[in-house]
């Protein structure tokens, strides 16, 4: 038994009969036999059977002309033709949205037969009965509320930054598939164009070490922040690691240059920030490495 | 599914004159009817004008003065003769003008157009011809009358799409001066309308606007628009679609490549 249909459907119910209908949610199609209760494994392709080949009920299946019909019968074969493989076509009145996707909306104040009746589901009288009637949030009816009580805290750091870290082996896993070439300049972009990183860089890319034994590629790549070991291994191959600094917009500017008419002026890092990096970032996205 | 479906290419007289290949991403889609109703109810809430409007008391002229004293008179207490109580009063909770218009995510919106393309393949309704064009100088219903009776079917009606650019932009190759990158055509082609809808005028196929006008007068029964028109209300609305091959062209370049990002 095969059936036309994408994954898999689990026929349930009367599904016994030839050419009983499997149409449940987004898929269709017609089995020839399956008794109910059945998992189906729904073949691509055109359905074929034993008793005509596949061309035969490609034409029927689709509607469209056999070649013998082409100039014989041309406004019969044109036809829709009443046959159980073809499927209905959607229209206008029978297109209806998943069961469950939308909620009724709820009509309060409708007579007591609705089950929101006289009070509405608010009960009786008090602040929460009126309209707009409800405390403040954190208010605890005059006490002193919890986020007094509660000494503060913690503090704010203004010079956070949140990278996206990398690790070695998922790079050179990347080079190995020829996704980056490692005789170019790695950039940050190159790693986002790449999908190496996601697209959740906050602030930039820190390159950690985890595989760093079996990394053997000489690149020269451009990170804000790197792991001891991870330069280790990389400088041990001849290759280099240089820190560069960008700020939100510079980072934003090497990586969607598209949305700049003007690249913004490259921003050099705060002075409390200066000992993590070595270079100011460059822009728009260079193609060689800084030379010293 | 998502499996190329070969289907033959008939001239004026239905007769096949050849074949051509309709991609199964585009045509072959799985019939998702809650995703085609979505874009139908998004396209239909945002035809809404929302326009309408009614005056409420404040908005009625007049009405200022207390009608009759609050006691002594044996009346109803009123405050103003244009209270919703009131004959020629305002209304209470009427209709106000409102912005009724729908987001729905692009990615479901072209879905959905796939979705109603695979419908009219999968139920035989899909027909490619050649060329749809009227022979005669004028434009001429009666000539669209006699292709579309060959159907054989009287209550059928038919959404025909043509290719309305009057360049033949398979022979164009546009080329960015700046860059030097060739663009493609779909690029070209959204580029076009974009510029079209600004203003800037777009060289309109004679014979397609030739077509139009042949089916003006059959307004319930036949409907041509360009494939960039194609939407999926007509599509359900229509029973049959019948496409030029450069029409099928161009919906498979509009439904099978990712969005456009103009940067």
């Amino acid at each position: 038994m095969l059936v036309r249909g994408l994954g898999r459907v689990c026929l349930r119910g009367r599904w016994g009969a030839e050419g009983a209908k499997v149409g449940t949610g987004g898929l269709r199609g017609w089995c020839v036999a399956a008794t109910s209760g059945q998992t189906v494994k729904l073949s691509p392709g055109p359905r074929q059977d034993e008793e005509g080949t596949s061309s035969f009920l490609l034409t029927r299946q689709w509607g469209l002309w056999s070649s013998a019909g082409y100039s014989t019968a041309a406004a019969a074969a044109a036809a829709v033709p009443s046959f159980p493989g073809a499927s209905e076509p959607l229209k206008l009145n029978n297109i209806s949205d998943n069961k469950g996707a939308r909620r009724k909306r709820k009509r309060v104040g409708r007579g007591i037969g609705s089950g929101w009746g006289k009070t509405c589901g608010r009960g009786h009288k008090g602040q929460k009965a009126r309209s707009g009637g409800r405390p403040r949030l954190g208010f605890e009816g005059g006490q002193t509320p919890l986020r007094l009580r509660l000494p503060k805290r913690g503090f704010h750091n203004p010079h956070k930054r949140e990278y996206q870290w990398l690790n070695l082996y998922k790079l050179s896993s990347w080079i190995r598939q020829g996704r980056i070439d490692p005789t170019k300049l790695i950039t940050m972009k190159t790693l986002r164009d790449t999908g190496v990183v996601g697209n959740k860089i906050k602030d930039g890319v820190k390159l950690l070490g985890a595989g760093h034994a079996k990394f053997n590629h000489k690149i020269s790549i451009e990170v804000s922040s790197c792991s001891e070991l991870a330069r280790e291994a990389i400088e041990k191959q001849g290759g280099q690691v240089q820190l560069v600094y960008y700020n939100k917009l510079g980072l934003k500017a090497l990586m969607k240059p598209w949305r700049f008419e003007v690249t913004p002026f490259p921003a050099r890092p705060p002075p409390k920030l200066r000992y993590l990096f070595e270079y100011v970032g460059r822009l728009p996205e260079p193609d060689t490495p800084i030379t010293k | 599914m998502l499996i190329d479906r070969v289907v033959p290419v008939v001239n004026r007289s239905l007769e096949g004159v050849g074949s051509i290949t309709l991609p199964g991403l585009v045509y072959d889609q799985p019939l998702r009817k809650d995703i085609v109703h979505r874009v139908v109810v998004w396209q239909r809430a945002n035809w809404r004008q929302g326009t309408v409007k009614v005056k409420t008391r404040s908005e009625v002229r007049g009405g200022g003065r207390k009608p009759w004293p609050q006691k002594g008179t044996g009346r109803a207490r009123a405050g103003s003769i244009r209270s919703p109580l009131f004959r020629g009063g305002g209304k209470a909770h009427g209709p106000r003008p409102k912005d009724w218009s729908q987001s729905l995510n692009s990615k479901i919106r072209r879905l959905g157009l796939r979705v109603a393309v695979s419908s009219k393949l999968a139920a035989g309704q899909l027909t490619v011809v050649d060329e749809l064009k009227i022979e005669s100088k004028a434009p001429k219903t009666k000539e669209l009358t006699e292709f579309i009776d060959r159907f054989e079917h009287d209550r059928t009606s038919f959404l025909l799409v043509d290719d309305a650019v009057g360049i033949n932009w398979e022979d164009y190759e546009p080329v960015d001066p700046l860059t030097g990158v060739k663009k493609s055509h779909w690029q070209w082609r959204a580029n076009l309308l974009r510029n079209a809808r600004k203003g800037e005028e777009i060289p309109l196929c004679e014979d397609f606007l030739k077509l139009k006008r042949s089916a003006k007068n059959l307004k319930k029964r036949v409907k041509v628009i360009p494939p960039e028109g194609l939407n999926v209300y007509d599509l359900l609305a229509f029973d049959r679609l019948v496409m030029t091959p450069r029409a099928v062209k161009a919906i498979t370049y509009r439904l099978s490549h990712p969005p456009p990002r103009f940067h």
